[in-house]
Order: C-alpha cells, then sequence, then structure tokens
C-alpha cells in the first residue's frame, strides 16, 4: 500500500447507555493516502461522526473502542496517550467542525484563538505569529486580515467563522483534515462559497481530507474516493466516478435514488422503513430489512467485505461479485413522476403583502426601536392542485409569509383572498371555517409535536376542535394515519419513540385529517434524511392528487423544489426578485439572485476538470 | 453606547428599589394589625390611640404614608422607632456597618474557597476528588446556619476549648483584638454555608462550560488539558460565576439574620428580628428595605461586570 | 476528555443512587411525622424533673430535654408541624407562581415586564426577610409562617416555572396550536403545563425542603410554632442554652431537620436527572 498517511484498521466503537452496549461502528476499515480526498456519505445513525472523532483519538467517557487500530505514522492513536496525542492534534491532524458559532471561544479574538495554535506547535510567537495568521486569513479569502484577526467571533458572519476554522486548521500545514459536516449550517450560497474554497485550498496545499457529510452533492464535488456508511457499517467504498455512475450496493443505488436532483424532474425514489438500531444488527447484514432484493441468506449471514474486479472498490453485499442482481428492482422503472397538475381554479390570491416587525430595546416599551421589514410587498396568486414553492436563504422572509397566511402575524398590510374573500377580515365563525381549511406542517417534527401527547391525539385535535364526536373522530384519525404510510400500533404511540421520518408523517396526518384546501408546508423534510425525505415527497404529490389541494412549499433546497413545484417564487430580503412556471425558472432564470442560486446547488454529477 | 447601557442598568436598579419599597410597605400596613394599639396595648383608651396615630401619621391615606416614608429615605429618614423612641435611620446606620463587615468577610473567605474547588470538582469529575468535595457541600447545605452554630459554641466557645467569645461584640474603636474575635464565630457559620452554596454553583457552570464546543475545540487543536482549562474554560465560567456569587448575596443576607441572632451580634439581622417580634413598623420597613437595597446593588455591580467581561455585550 | 453529545445520553448510576437516598430519607422523615401523630413513647409535654438532660439510656432513647421531656417523644410529635411548614408552604408558592408564570410566559408584553419587576424585586427580599416581612403584619403563629413562607417561596416559582413555560412557548407545536384556533387557556393548560410538570416537581421536591428548615428558622426565633409546643426548630434554640451540659436536647431535632432537607434535596435532584433535565446555574 503506498505511503498510507492513516490506516483505520476494523475499527468497532460501542457506547454505553443505561447498561446496555449500542454498537455504533463495526469493523470500519479506510486508508488515507496523501493529497487524496475522502468522502464519507451516510444519514443518521450511520456511525459518520464517530468514525471521525475516533481517528482524533476524542471518545465520550462512555464509548468502547472494541476492536480496530488507527495508525498514523506507525503509532496507533487509540492507544496513545494525552501528551502524544497533544503533539499529532491540531499540528498533523487537524478538524473542522460543523457549527462554527459554537466551535470558537466567544471569549476570545479570533486571530488569537488561531495564533495560540502556531504557538503551541511551532513556537511562533509575537509579531511573527500575527504575520503568519494574517496570510492564513488571506489564504481563506477573508479580506482585511487586521480587521478579522481582532474581531470577536459573534462579530463575523457565519460563513466567515468557517473560514477561521479552516485557517486554525491549516496553520500548521496538517497532513490530514477531518471536516464534518463542514458547510450544513451555512446559507446556501454560503455554502457553496465554502465548498469553492476548499476545493481551490485542496490544489495548492498537500493535505489529505476526510470529508463527511450527509449531502452526496456537496462531497461529489470533492472526493476522489467515497465510503457510504449506513448503520455503523461501511457498506461500500471505492473511486467517486464508479460509486456515482454504477453503485454496487443496494443502499448507495437506493441513497443515489433518492437525492433530488437540479438537473430535470425525475422519479424519487425513498427507502422504506428505517436504519435499525439493534445491536444484534451486525450478525446480517444490516441494510437487510429495507433491502428489496434481500433473500434469506442477507437476514442471517453478514455479507463479507468484497473486492471487486475493477480495483479499489469494495462492497459488503452477499451480490457484490453479480451486479446483474442489484441491478434492477421489481417494478422500478424510469420515467418523470410528479405528473404537472391541471391547473384550477385560484384558490389564494395574494397583493400587496407587507409584514413589519418592531425591534428594539425593550425596557418598559420605552427606548427607539428600528422597524424592519420582513416581507415587502408579496404578491402571487396559488390555484387548486398545484404546488407554488418559496425559496429563499434564511432571512427572506418565507416563513414569515407562510405564518401571515394562517393570521399569526399581527401587523400585516396588504390583501389576502381565500377564495376571494379577505382573511383579514374574518370574523371568529370565518377563521373557524378557514382554519379547517387551510393547514401548516412545520419543519422539525420533534419542535411540531407535543411530546405529551399520543398519536392519536395529537392527529384528533383538530377534529376535536371542529366539535367531532369522539366516535367519528376514531375512525377519521385511523384512516388518516393509515393513509401517511403509519398503521394503528403507532396511535398509542408518544412522539420519542417514533422516528424523525415517523413523526414527519403524523404531523402531515395532523394536517390532513380536516381535508383541507391548502397546506403550508414550512421546510417539510429539511430536518429528514434523504432517504426518508423522498418517501414524504411521494406521500405529498400523492395527497394532492388524491385530494385536489393545493400546497404552498417554503424551502430552501432548489433540488427539492426541482422535483416538486408547478411555480416558484424566489424571496430576498423580504421581496420577491422573480417568480413563474417552475420549468422557466429552473431552465431560464433571469435575475442574477436566482442565477446564483441554482449555481449553488451541488450536482451529484462530477465537475468537469476547472 | 456603553453609557447607555449603564445608564438602563442603573435605571433598572432604582426600579426596582422603588417596586422593593412599595412591597415594604404594603406588607407592614396592608395586613391585619395596628400599630398604635401594639404600642399601646389592648386596654388603652380611644382618645389615646387616636391622639398617637396622628402622631405617628397614621391617620393619612396609605399612599400619602407611602410617600412621606418614601420622600424621607433619600436624606435617611426612615421614621421614628415605636419602640426605641429614636429616629430609625440612626439605628440602622449603626448596624449597617457592623452587618456589612461580617458579610464582606464571609464574601471574600467564601469565594476564595469555593472558586477553586468549584473548578477543581469540575475538571475532575467523576474521581473520588469530586466525589468528596461534592459531599462536603450537601453537608454544608443541609446543616443549618441553626444547627452548626450550637455546635461551634460548644466546641469553640465553651470549656474546655473555650478561646472565642459565643456571643456579643466589642466595636473596633475599643478594641480590634475584640472585634475580631467576636466576628470569628458567625463568619465561620456564615462561611460553611455560603462556600457550599457557591462550589456546587460554580462545579456545575464549569461542567457546562467543559462540556462546550469551543472546549472541545481547543483540545482538539493539541492544546495541553491545563492550557484549555486556564486559558480557554474559566475565563467563560467565571462571568457566570460573578453573577451567581452577586445571587448568593441574597442567601447570604438571609442567613446573617440567624447568625446574629444566635450570636447576640448587633447588626441588621438581629435589628429586624426584634422589630418584628416587637412590631416596630418603621424599623421594620427600615431594614428590610436596607437588606434588599443590598442585593440590588450587588445585582447592578455584577451586570456591569458581566457585561464589561462579555464581549457578545461590551463589543456588539 | 468528555464530549457528551456525541454519545446517547446514559443516566449516570450517581443519579440513581441520589434518588434511592432521597426517597429513603424522605421516606423515613415523613414516616417520623406520621408516626408522631399517632403515637409517642412518652407525652410530649410529660415533665419528669428527676432525669433532666439525661443522656439516652433506659427509656429515653434520645435522652431528656431540660425540663425532663422525652426528646424522642417530642421530635415525633413535633414531626407533623415541619412537614406542615415544608409542604403547605411549597403548595401555596406553587399556587400563586404556577397561574401567574403560565400566563406571562405565554403572553409576552406589558404585562408581563411589569409582572417580572415586581418578581424580580421581590427575589431581591432573601426568603427568611420576607417571611419575618409578613410575619411582622400577621403575627407569628404556625398557620401564619406556612402563608409567609408561602408567599416567599412564590417569587422563586415564577422564575422557575416561567423559563421552562419560555422553553415550551418556544416550540412549534405552540404556533401549530395558535394555527389551529386554540384559545389561551387551554394552550397555557393543555399543551404547556403537561410539558412543564418535570421541573415544577424537581424545584418542589427541593423547596419543601428548603421552606421546612426555613419553618424551622422562624420557630427558632420564636416566630413560627410558639413554645411549648413541640417543634424542632423551638426545641432546638430550647437545646442551645444547656448544651455545654448535653448536647442530647439539641440533637434529636438537628437530626431530624438535616435528614429532612437531605433527603428532599437528594430526591429533587435525583428527579432531575431521572428526568433528564439540563439545570441551569442559577439553582445549586
Amino acid at each position: 500500500m503506498p505511503d498510507a498517511l492513516l490506516d483505520i484498521q476494523d475499527l468497532s466503537v460501542s457506547f454505553v447507555a443505561g447498561g446496555r452496549s449500542l454498537p455504533a461502528l463495526r469493523e470500519f476499515g479506510l486508508t488515507l493516502h496523501p493529497g487524496e480526498v475522502v468522502g464519507l456519505v451516510g444519514e443518521s445513525g450511520s456511525g459518520k461522526s464517530t468514525a471521525l472523532l475516533a481517528a482524533m483519538s476524542y471518545l465520550p467517557d462512555n464509548a468502547r473502542v472494541e476492536s480496530g487500530r488507527i495508525l498514523y505514522r506507525g503509532s496507533d492513536l487509540l492507544r496513545a496517550d494525552r501528551s502524544t496525542l497533544d503533539t499529532i492534534r491540531g499540528r498533523r491532524i487537524a478538524m473542522i467542525y460543523q457549527d462554527p458559532t459554537t466551535a470558537l471561544n466567544p471569549a476570545m479574538i479570533v486571530g488569537a484563538q488561531i495564533a495560540e495554535v502556531l504557538r503551541q506547535h511551532l513556537g511562533v510567537d509575537g509579531e511573527a505569529a500575527r504575520r503568519r495568521t494574517h496570510e492564513l486569513l488571506r489564504l481563506v479569502q477573508l479580506d482585511d486580515p487586521p480587521r478579522v484577526y481582532a474581531a470577536y467571533p459573534h462579530q463575523l458572519s457565519g460563513g466567515m467563522r468557517q473560514r477561521v476554522m479552516i485557517a486554525m486548521a491549516l496553520a500548521c500545514d496538517p497532513d490530514v483534515l477531518l471536516m464534518d459536516e463542514p458547510t450544513t449550517a451555512l446559507d446556501v450560497l454560503v455554502q457553496a462559497h465554502v465548498l469553492s474554497l476548499v476545493k481551490s485550498l485542496h490544489r495548492q496545499i498537500e493535505s489529505a481530507i476526510v470529508f463527511v457529510s450527509h449531502n452526496l452533492g456537496a462531497v461529489a464535488q470533492l472526493a476522489d474516493r467515497i465510503g457510504v456508511l449506513y448503520a455503523g457499517e461501511l457498506v461500500e467504498l471505492g473511486p467517486a466516478a464508479q460509486i456515482l455512475d454504477d453503485p454496487q450496493h443496494p443502499y448507495t443505488r437506493g441513497l443515489i435514488a433518492a437525492v433530488p436532483q437540479l438537473a430535470a424532474r425525475r422519479l424519487l425514489r425513498g427507502i422504506p422503513g428505517t436504519a435499525s438500531r439493534e445491536p444484534s444488527r451486525f450478525t446480517h447484514c444490516v441494510f437487510a430489512d429495507r433491502c428489496a432484493f434481500t433473500v434469506d441468506r442477507c437476514r442471517t449471514t453478514r455479507p463479507p467485505l468484497v473486492e471487486l474486479p475493477s480495483g479499489g472498490h469494495t462492497s459488503r453485499c452477499h451480490f457484490a461479485a453479480e451486479p446483474w442482481r442489484i441491478r434492477t428492482a421489481p417494478g422500478e422503472t424510469a420515467g418523470t413522476a410528479a405528473t404537472p397538475s391541471v391547473s384550477g381554479d385560484p384558490l389564494l390570491e395574494v397583493s400587496g403583502l407587507s409584514v413589519e416587525y418592531r425591534r428594539g430595546p425593550a425596557f418598559l416599551g420605552l427606548g427607539r426601536s428600528r422597524a424592519i421589514r420582513a416581507v415587502r410587498d408579496v404578491s402571487f396568486r396559488l390555484a387548486r392542485q398545484r404546488v407554488l414553492a418559496v425559496v429563499g436563504e434564511s432571512g427572506s422572509g418565507k416563513s414569515t409569509l407562510a405564518r401571515t397566511l394562517l393570521r399569526l402575524e399581527p401587523k400585516v398590510q396588504g390583501q389576502i383572498l381565500f377564495e376571494g374573500e379577505d382573511i383579514n377580515a374574518f370574523d371568529a365563525a370565518d377563521l373557524r371555517a378557514y382554519r379547517r381549511r387551510a393547514q401548516i406542517v412545520f419543519q422539525n417534527p420533534t419542535s411540531s409535536l407535543n411530546p405529551r401527547k399520543t398519536v392519536a391525539e395529537l392527529v384528533g385535535r383538530p377534529l376535536a376542535l371542529l366539535g367531532v364526536t369522539s366516535a367519528e373522530r376514531q375512525d377519521r384519525v385511523g384512516a388518516t394515519v393509515r393513509a401517511v404510510g403509519l398503521s394503528d400500533v403507532h396511535l398509542d404511540r408518544l412522539p420519542e419513540q417514533l422516528s424523525g421520518g415517523e413523526k414527519q408523517r403524523v404531523a402531515l396526518a395532523r394536517a390532513f385529517v380536516t381535508e383541507p384546501d391548502l397546506v403550508i408546508l414550512d421546510e417539510p423534510t429539511t430536518a429528514l434524511d434523504v432517504s426518508v425525505q423522498a418517501t414524504i415527497l411521494e406521500l405529498l404529490l400523492e395527497q394532492k392528487a388524491r385530494t385536489g389541494c393545493a400546497y404552498l412549499l417554503i424551502s430552501h433546497d432548489l433540488a427539492v423544489v426541482r422535483q416538486v413545484a408547478d411555480e416558484v417564487l424566489v424571496m430576498r430580503d423580504g421581496a420577491v426578485c422573480e417568480g413563474g412556471p417552475a420549468e422557466q425558472i429552473f431552465t431560464h432564470p433571469v435575475h442574477p439572485y436566482t442565477r446564483d442560486l441554482l449555481a449553488a446547488v451541488p450536482d451529484l454529477r462530477r465537475p468537469s476538470a476547472s | 453606547m456603553a453609557v447607555a447601557f449603564v445608564a438602563r442598568r442603573l435605571g433598572a436598579g432604582l426600579i426596582s428599589l422603588a417596586i422593593l419599597s412599595a412591597i415594604i410597605f404594603a406588607c407592614t400596613h396592608v395586613l391585619p394589625g395596628d400599630a398604635a394599639t401594639a404600642i399601646l396595648g389592648e386596654g388603652a383608651t380611644p382618645e389615646a390611640l387616636a391622639a398617637l396615630r396622628t402622631q405617628l401619621g397614621l391617620d393619612r391615606s396609605l399612599p400619602a404614608q407611602f410617600l412621606g416614608w418614601l420622600g424621607g429615605i433619600p436624606v435617611g429618614a426612615f421614621g421614628t422607632s415605636t419602640t426605641l423612641n429614636q429616629p430609625a435611620g440612626a439605628i440602622i446606620a449603626e448596624r449597617f456597618g457592623n452587618s456589612l463587615a461580617l458579610a464582606a468577610t464571609t464574601l471574600a473567605v467564601a469565594t476564595a474557597l469555593a472558586i477553586p474547588l468549584g473548578v477543581a470538582a469540575a475538571a475532575h469529575r467523576g474521581s473520588r476528588l469530586d466525589g468528596s468535595i461534592l459531599a462536603a457541600s450537601y453537608v454544608g447545605i443541609a446543616i443549618p446556619d441553626f444547627v452548626v452554630a450550637p455546635l461551634l459554641i460548644v466546641f469553640l466557645a465553651s470549656p474546655p476549648l473555650g478561646f472565642l467569645p459565643s456571643s456579643g461584640f466589642v466595636p473596633p474603636t475599643a478594641s480590634v483584638g475584640g472585634w475580631l474575635a467576636h466576628m470569628v464565630l458567625p463568619v465561620l457559620v456564615l462561611t460553611s454555608l455560603l462556600t457550599a452554596h457557591l462550589l456546587r454553583q460554580t462545579r456545575s457552570g464549569m461542567l457546562e462550560v467543559l462540556a462546550s464546543d469551543y472546549v472541545r475545540t481547543a483540545r482538539l487543536k493539541g492544546l495541553p488539558e491545563r492550557v484549555v482549562l486556564w486559558r480557554h474554560a474559566l475565563r467563560n465560567g467565571l462571568t457566570t460565576t460573578i453573577t451567581v456569587v452577586a445571587l448568593d448575596v441574597g442567601y447570604l443576607m438571609g442567613s446573617i439574620v440567624i447568625v446574629e441572632e444566635i450570636f447576640a451580634y448587633p447588626g441588621l439581622g438581629r435589628l429586624i428580628v426584634y422589630a418584628v417580634a416587637n412590631r416596630d413598623m418603621p424599623l421594620v420597613q427600615g431594614t428590610a428595605l436596607v437588606i434588599g437595597a443590598v442585593y440590588v446593588v450587588a445585582n447592578v455591580l455584577a451586570d456591569l461586570a458581566h457585561a464589561a467581561l462579555n464581549p457578545r455585550v461590551a463589543r456588539p | 476528555m468528555s464530549e457528551p453529545r456525541l454519545a446517547p445520553e446514559a443516566p449516570a448510576p450517581r443519579a440513581n443512587r441520589y434518588l434511592v437516598i432521597g426517597a429513603t430519607l424522605t421516606g423515613l422523615t415523613l414516616g417520623t411525622a406520621v408516626l408522631g401523630l399517632l403515637y409517642s413513647p412518652y407525652a410530649p409535654a410529660q415533665v419528669d424533673l428527676l432525669h433532666r438532660l439525661a443522656p439516652p439510656g433506659a427509656g429515653h432513647l434520645l435522652g431528656t430535654d431540660r425540663f425532663g421531656r422525652d426528646v424522642l417523644s417530642r421530635v415525633l410529635a413535633g414531626g407533623w408541624r415541619s412537614m406542615t411548614l415544608g409542604f403547605g408552604a411549597t403548595a401555596v408558592g406553587l399556587a400563586i407562581g404556577l397561574p401567574i408564570a403560565l400566563l406571562t410566559g405565554l403572553h409576552r408584553g406589558v404585562l408581563d415586564q411589569a409582572v417580572m419587576r415586581v418578581v424580580d424585586a421581590l427575589l431581591s427580599i432573601p426568603t427568611l426577610v420576607f417571611a419575618l416581612l409578613v410575619i411582622a403584619g400577621l403575627g407569628p403563629g404556625l398557620g401564619q409562617a406556612v402563608l409567609a413562607l408561602g408567599v416567599a417561596a412564590a417569587p422563586k416559582f415564577v422564575r422557575i416555572v416561567r423559563s421552562a413555560v419560555l422553553d415550551a412557548a418556544s416550540q412549534d407545536y405552540v404556533t401549530a396550536a395558535r394555527a389551529r384556533g386554540e384559545g389561551a387557556l387551554y394552550i397555557q393548560y393543555g399543551e404547556i403545563l403537561p410539558n412543564v410538570w418535570a421541573p415544577v416537581i424537581v424545584e418542589a421536591s427541593i423547596s419543601v425542603g428548603f421552606a421546612l428548615v426555613g419553618g424551622a428558622a422562624l420557630s427558632y426565633l420564636g416566630l413560627g410554632t410558639q413554645p411549648p409546643q413541640p417543634d424542632w426548630g423551638v426545641m432546638i434554640n430550647e437545646a442551645q442554652k444547656y448544651i455545654s451540659v448535653s448536647f442530647w436536647p439539641l440533637l434529636g431535632p438537628a437530626l431530624a431537620i438535616c435528614a429532612s432537607i437531605i433527603g428532599f434535596n437528594l430526591l429533587g435532584e435525583g428527579l432531575r436527572d431521572r428526568l433528564h433535565l439540563r439545570r441551569s446555574v442559577r439553582d445549586a
């Protein structure tokens, strides 16, 4: 093996919780070579963060390393003592974290936090350290290094903070850079900038990079090799081009099929079920219960890691050597999903909508306050059976807009006509009737479901408010719960007993149970895994086809919007930049901001040499 | 900008004091019990009662009485003590210095003990050191002052050891040695309680800091734990400690009441117990107000210090 | 090297120990109080001038006090008073504080600001001093002490419950409830309260312990239970003068009080860990 830089061998890690041992990673192996970029992709529970922190030998107190070694220049990091690790961390292996806001010390200026790495490892101090820090800040494309040096983290934007983290990691020219979801916490445009920064840096520096992300598109932009983690198991590892074009593991295939693409509308297929967390799952194939190609052997024997003939490509599947077996699933067809909806009567007409907030020192109501216009003069139309997507970054006003449609915002100017009537002029009875017909689904299912209520109570409450009798409620709740893909066993469960996808289904059931005409979806799939996202989108389209309702979809994810929207409204700083039929916005965007947003979406196709 | 912040904070403090005085006044006047009857006794004639009421100003309306009282405060006039027939303000002022001596000493000693111990416990969480420190703090909190005090009196102020006085007071002008000697036991009792309290809060604050992301970053930069603790953790942990110390001033003032009573130490605490027992309203009001004011001032100072140390507030 | 966020949270073994010890101690002290209502070896007021300040021995497990009264019997008989102070004050504090916290936590605005200012001002008076203020108006006595301590405890409950209410109110399920058109009362009591019980129970448990001690302190000062009624605080006061002769009359009530406060404190801490609550730095 030509000069392996970091060699992770057979790493198995479990966590001890409540007396039980919960395995998080099983026989994970990865060899990193100088200068290469390895992307580790996985959904929640895949163990990717554990693998990364293990590489720094920074595991929590209740973690047990069951087996394995992590070799760096001959020594096993897992068995090294703190003083040895202190010479390696930050100097030879450096890490970049997901949330730059919390990862920086709020009470120290940013420059000092970078300079202390130089002082600690390279003995560089004073003026020399300051100069070198300025150089680093320039390297990560930050203007005015002296100003940034003297700034506290809260005085910098999210993107700037992440650049500072990158500068800090690069300070000592490490051999290995570990990146844990470095762009996830950032806005879409900023994400693109940081990704391109990393790409250009990689060309300049010699470090090897391990890039962990749940976003396959981001990984595809950078990685030479890609490893796919599922439920603690490395199910596939190989050259990026091969993995993306012809994956050799059913989970990888499923994952790629579930990722929405900006290029065109196509059939989005999710992977039914949820990743198993059973401690005993490693006695057989971890993916068996969700795989479309499972046979008996998959459920009884753990598949070996098979080396594929193409070289440098492994897959943990019983059928890895017989790729034709896992290529086509029964009933799988290519083709467009989400057929364009027929245009219906206008349901919602909004004109001149503006919302203003007052923000300022609240000292007993005295003192100056600033007026913030969250929504500025927005107008649009939504017809039945149509999907209108409102896209924008954070602060664009899209969520505020959604709330005005349910009369959740107090200071609203403009007109909102529902079937020709102004909702702001409704009296109590009209409002009640309106609230039956317009529902909302929130982004975070953990936060939107009251943790103390059972599924039956949650879904039944909107009906109870309408005065529906208990018997009829039971019927309708049962029917709706089944319609969203859950079953009667879920009725008595509490939210904490459900997975993320199941919780969101409950939120959908709660919205659908009153048979609404308008459903507002505020980032309904953002908090979910990609494979689950696709199933929820499928569900939403089914429901629309069946009931003829209309959707107002709020999202920052243009790829998702591409798959389902009929019309698109692009918002920025509260105002509409551009609006029109989806096909047009995606293929011929006019406004530069729209163009920037579209360009920022990381594509699964490999970038051409540029 | 800083000036505006300070002004706002001082203003808030003044408002707190105003509300405080209103509440104190309400407690002592709105509840049943007539001061005149309390002073003259049940057998007094209606004329005598009426005369006394006029003399005490009790025949005015409540708001008028309140404003009258409030108006006198800035000049130190708290009304006249009904049992001692002296200006309440003078009595309170005399005692205030004594209580302040106790409080300041206790605060200094407790902080000096609790903060290092709390930090050490957090840094070695789960170890035996941590366990014993925690256990000691539980003991400190659990045993009330009126149990610790008699025990200390038995051991240190009675034969056979008996080298400390068990009660009383000697002004520093008469004998510094005597003054200090009479303070030792009360301070010991107060310190044991306050240290335990402060210790637990410091420990819990430090644990939170040590679990934060930026401490993780510091460790993964290859900084030795000593540096992580001193340069990264403490800086953030200590700003919280300031808030905590200010909160504990209130706790301290409460304990002072009992401790002064036990040791017959002439301070505000003993005064308020006497005043309540004898229903001497002007004295009750005045003392309660001063005690509350100490807390308000401590908190304002703590807020200002906290803001000065917190870059998010100092440099937005 | 700890990094708790990465791993699934494990209820630390020490938490269960706290819970067990706390529950045992509180059970013991409660049991003592209940027993005291029904039985004691001697009548608590029974005087025996021949055996004053006697150490523990035949017939007197905890010795006798300065009037020859059996210390154990008086501890048993006085138990219910301390429990009344502890539980009564907590109940009063909750009854006042909970509705205020629910109302103001949900409807931020001028009323909320005003109420919080008053609460902050109240919190600047130490609990004991506040209780003394109320007693100044009401006069001394057990019932008055319960009321005084309860009113003094209310601001603390308002602050703690309100913080839990604010947490809950920021969750989307409250917005969802508003979007459905739910009424204010339903949102406070039907949506938020069920999520706020946990911190309330923890604080209430700890509060019982402190109220009990506060009550004993008031009695010690002569402003709570009036002697010669048996009461742990009163007993300590009486025992203090003769402590150089015999500390047994002090030990009985002192042990009872310490056991109570440790018990309720540990119970609260154990419950807090068991219910997976994050603690704020402000409360120890």
